[in-house]
Formats: structure tokens, sequence, C-alpha cells
């Protein structure tokens, strides 16, 4: 009983600073509910219909500022004077938001593009010349991760003012061929072998329909331009199938893929410059 | 009428029980097997596609081990650790997506009017080892391969496969093809304009099949058409058609039905050239 009785016990395990500990223990439980139910709700109410991103930033904001609440609160309890230390903390806000200007754009241009829906996490995006997957959606950038697999980070606030152009936004794509036949061959056979290619592909869409047109006379050929619908996962498989479709179905045919030829000439207008073959050493 | 049906189609679905070590071959359709089952439980399954019109073997035919080459590069092989179960169950499926029928001979019904449209649909033939236990499924396969087809708008619509084929008004006479399931689809034009048929999504996930001992047939579905910009009222009836008599159900739907679905089911060319 004296261990108790002496004087470290007295003054720091009376009833008092008991009743004190309770206090903000209730305080620190009660205040975990309240955050807790505030999440909640949120989640139930403002970001019901928005994507897992926007969630996830409300749930960040919503918790870190409900314990910022809490531990203020708690200060309070403990006899600390909050006035002086919210007067430190406005300097201390004063000299970051100085410092952090930047990085207050990025947030703000998070939220307008958040609120803007162009892209999601999982999208393929191209932002400038950069084109990937769109890994993260954060408060300061993007993050993407390109088809090399590597991560690029964009801030917000570039990613604002520049164009955007979400790839996988749709769920079918349409996938253009600029091919070229030679002046020689017969027209009329090359469209129904460009849609027999396509109806032959099991990745082309029957509908909508593959496109043709014949877009000029071009220097070597005549050119044209062949474009068929796919489901936007099979870009890859599309382009390469159709590629060797394309180039199967004319070679059977006889239509000729021209490519550009250069005659050297030796003054003459008629004749070209000769040209001697010799056998291999 | 008869119908003239192939004495084998009664052994397509049925359960096999295989030897050890020996080859087994099937072409359905455009599916070409070759089974294997081992002493150690492991089954090697190949498949390979074929022309269409092919003969078909129906029922599961050993072959002599130098008929087959296990290292043919044409033939894609997949190897199944499994127990020393040596039956093997092929089931006819439902595609795992919807059909969009499109008819061969352009269709219109009159408002007010009713009309019943028959029409097949290539099934997907579901391998299992053992008994038709979900635990069981080794892999699905189509009969026929189908093309792709987008139904709807450009922005909301569905990937759906195509199914060109001509419809017929009446039960067919002639045996049917022992991988295609008969549908039989009514039509109720309840709207004031003429329904010009030119397209239409069938959700074949809601299907089930039965079968008559040598034919598939699907439960009856049935369409209430209100209009061109409107959604029809689509209804899938629990039993096969009414003309088909002792039929059993051999496999239940992909994805069971609600009672009444409201869908837009009909598409028309316009609104799909006018992107």
């Amino acid at each position: 009983m004296e261990f108790f009785e002496n004087e470290f016990f007295s003054r720091y395990l009376n009833t008092a600073v008991l009743h004190e500990v309770i206090q903000i223990a209730l305080l620190i439980a009660v205040g975990f509910l309240f955050v807790k139910l505030l999440d909640f709700l949120v989640r139930r109410t403002i970001t019901r219909n928005a994507s897992e991103q926007v969630k996830a930033i409300f749930h960040k904001i919503v918790t870190y500022s409900g314990w910022a609440l809490i531990t203020l609160l708690v200060l309070a309890q403990l006899g600390l004077r909050l006035s002086a230390l919210l007067g430190a903390a406005g300097v201390v806000g004063i000299a970051v938001g100085i410092a952090s200007q930047k990085s207050l754009g990025n947030i703000i241009s998070g939220f307008f593009l958040m609120s803007d829906k162009t892209f999601e996490v999982g999208d393929v995006i191209s932002v400038g010349t950069k084109t990937g997957v769109v890994h993260s959606l954060d408060l300061l950038s993007i993050k993407l991760r390109t088809f090399d697999n590597t991560l690029i980070r964009i801030p917000n606030d570039s990613i604002i003012s520049t164009e955007i152009t979400n790839i996988t936004r749709f769920p079918i794509r349409r996938m253009d061929f600029k091919i070229q036949v030679a002046y020689k061959n017969d027209l009329t056979k090359v469209k129904p072998l460009l849609f027999e290619a396509a109806r032959g592909n099991p990745l082309c869409l029957d509908e909508p329909e593959p496109f043709f047109l014949y877009k000029e006379f071009g220097a070597s050929g005549i050119e044209i331009l062949f474009a068929v619908w796919f489901e936007k996962s099979d870009y890859v498989s599309v382009k390469n199938s159709v590629f060797e479709d394309i180039k199967n179905s004319f070679e059977k045919a006889g239509i000729e893929i021209p490519f550009q030829h250069i005659t050297v000439y030796a003054g003459s207008n008629t004749r070209p410059f000769p040209i001697q073959h010799f056998e291999a050493l | 009428m008869e119908t003239i049906v192939d004495k084998n189609r009664s052994k397509l679905w049925a359960v096999e029980k295989l030897n050890f070590k020996t080859w087994y071959y099937r072409c359905i359709g455009t599916l070409e097997l070759w089974i294997k089952k081992e002493e150690k439980g492991e089954l090697l399954v190949g498949k390979r596609r074929c022309a269409a019109g092919r003969e078909e073997v129906l029922e599961w035919l050993e072959q002599p081990a130098g008929q087959v080459n296990a290292s043919d590069n044409s033939i894609e092989w997949d190897w199944y650790a499994g127990g020393s179960n040596r039956e093997i169950t092929v089931l006819p499926v439902m595609p795992n997506r919807p059909l969009v029928l499109k008819p061969q001979i352009r269709r219109h019904i009159q408002p007010g009017c009713n009309t019943q449209l028959i029409f097949f649909i290539p099934v997907w033939l579901l391998f299992y080892s053992g008994n038709a236990d979900e635990k069981n499924k080794l892999c699905e396969l189509p009969s026929e391969i189908l093309s792709s087809t987008w139904f709807g708008e450009m922005q909301n619509g569905e990937l759906c496969y195509a199914l060109e084929r001509d419809l017929l008004e009446s039960r067919p006479a002639v045996a049917l093809s022992p991988h295609s399931a008969v549908c039989t689809l009514n039509i109720h034009n309840d709207s004031n304009s003429l329904l010009d048929f030119q397209r239409m999504a069938v959700h074949v996930e809601h299907l089930s099949l039965f079968s008559d001992g040598h034919s598939l047939y699907t439960n009856e579905v049935y369409v209430k058409f209100n209009g061109m910009e409107k959604i029809s009222q689509v209804k899938y009836s629990a039993r096969g058609p009414k003309w088909g008599g002792g039929l059993t159900r051999i496999k239940g739907p992909r994805e069971h039905p609600t009672k009444s679905l409201l869908k837009k089911s009909f598409s028309f060319i316009k609104s799909l050239t006018d992107m």
C-alpha cells in the first residue's frame, strides 16, 4: 500500500486524472464512430454513383478531417490553448500555402478532372504524345502505365489544359486501313475482296458494316480507305489479322499493292539506264 | 409429318465411358475433337476447326493410335489433370452472347397481328469429365463459329453473334442439324405501325434446351412489339414448343430470366447507318 501512497502515484493516478483519461477515451471512441458514420453517409449519398477513385478521395477527406478534429478536441481536453495552436497553425498554413501553390492547383485540377469524367482508372488514354492505361487518378497527378510497362506521372494542372483522347471509352472502335492498288487493276474486284476478308475474320463486326472509300488518285496507285469495326479489346489481333487477310486476298486475286519505283535514266527520254547482271563469283 | 432422323443423334449427348490410352474422335459442326484418357487420370483434348459441310461423326469413334499425331500443329491441345473417372459427358448449351437474328427475307407484321417464326440456333458443346456437375466442367466450344455484330447504339449497345438465317413459319419437315436447337419466336405487333422485321436481338442466355431424343428445342420466346422507338416486352416460356412432344429439359439457361423483360429487341437499319 505504501507503494501506491507515494507522491508520484498520488499526483498522476488520482480520480481526477482517471476521470480525464476516461473522458478522452470516450471522446476518441465517439469521434471514431462519428467519422465512420459520416464516411458511410457520404458513400451512400454524395458519392453513391461516383467512380471508385472519387469515392476513395472523399473517404480520405472525411477520414483525415475527422481525425484532425478529434485530435484538436483531445488537445483541448488536455488543457492546451487551441487559440495559440491555431494561430501557429495559421502561420504555418500560410507558409505551406505559398510554398505549395502548384500543388494546390493540382488538387483543384484533380477535382475538375474527376467531375469531368473524361476517363477513369483502366481506360486507355492519349495525352499529348503519351499513351497508356490510367493506373491511378490521385489528388496531385494521374499515373499512366504505358504498353511497354513504364509509369508516367502527369500533374493534374497540366493535363487539364491538354487535349486528351480516351481510346477505350466506347465499347467498339473503327480501325482504318489505308490501302493502295495499282492503276492497272480492275477496281470493281477490290471492294468485294476487302468485304470478304472482313467477313471471314471473326474479330471484325458484321455491323456496323465495314467502310470503303476511294480516296484519291495517288502518285503510285489509287488510294483506298477501308475501315472495320471491332470490340475495343481486340485492337492488336484485329490489326494483325486483317492486315494479313488483305495481303493474302490481294495476292490470290492478283491485285497489286504498288510501291514507289525509282527508274534511273541515262539522259535519254526513252531508254532506261542499262543494267548488266553478273554471275556471283 | 414424320421427321427423317439419323440414329446416331441419340448418342450425341450420351455419357461415354472411355477406355484408357485409346484415342476417340468426333466431328460436330465445324469442330473436330480428339480425346484420350490416361490411366493416371490425365485427359488430353485436341480440337481443330474444319470446313462447314464435312461429314459429321456424332458418336465417339475409336481411332488407332497411329492415326492421331499429338504434335500436329493444326490441332490445339489441352491437358487436364483429373481423377480416374473414365466417363465423359457432352451437353449442349446456348451461345455465351445474345444473337442478332437477321432474316434473309424481310418480314413485315401488321399492327395487331401475331406471328410465329422458327429458326435454328447452333449450340455450344459443354464437356464434363464424369457426370454433368459444375465442378466436373472441362470446357465449352461452339459447334459453329458465328460472326460478331453490334446491336444497339454505339455508346451503350451490346456485342452479339450474328445469325443470318431464313425463318420458317411452321415446324420443319426435314431432319434438323443435330447441333442446332429449334427456337420458336412468337411476335405480337402491339403498335399502330407496320413492324418491319430487319433484325432482332434474342437473349439466348435466358433459354433452356430440351430434347425429344433426336432434336434440340429451346423454350418459346414471346415478344410484344410496342413501336419503333419503344422497348419491346419479352417473355420466355418455361417449356419447349407446344408441338414438340415428349420433351425433356437437358440444360438450363446460362442466366435465369425475370418473368417479363423489357428490352430493346428490334433494330432498324436506319438507326445504325445514321451514326
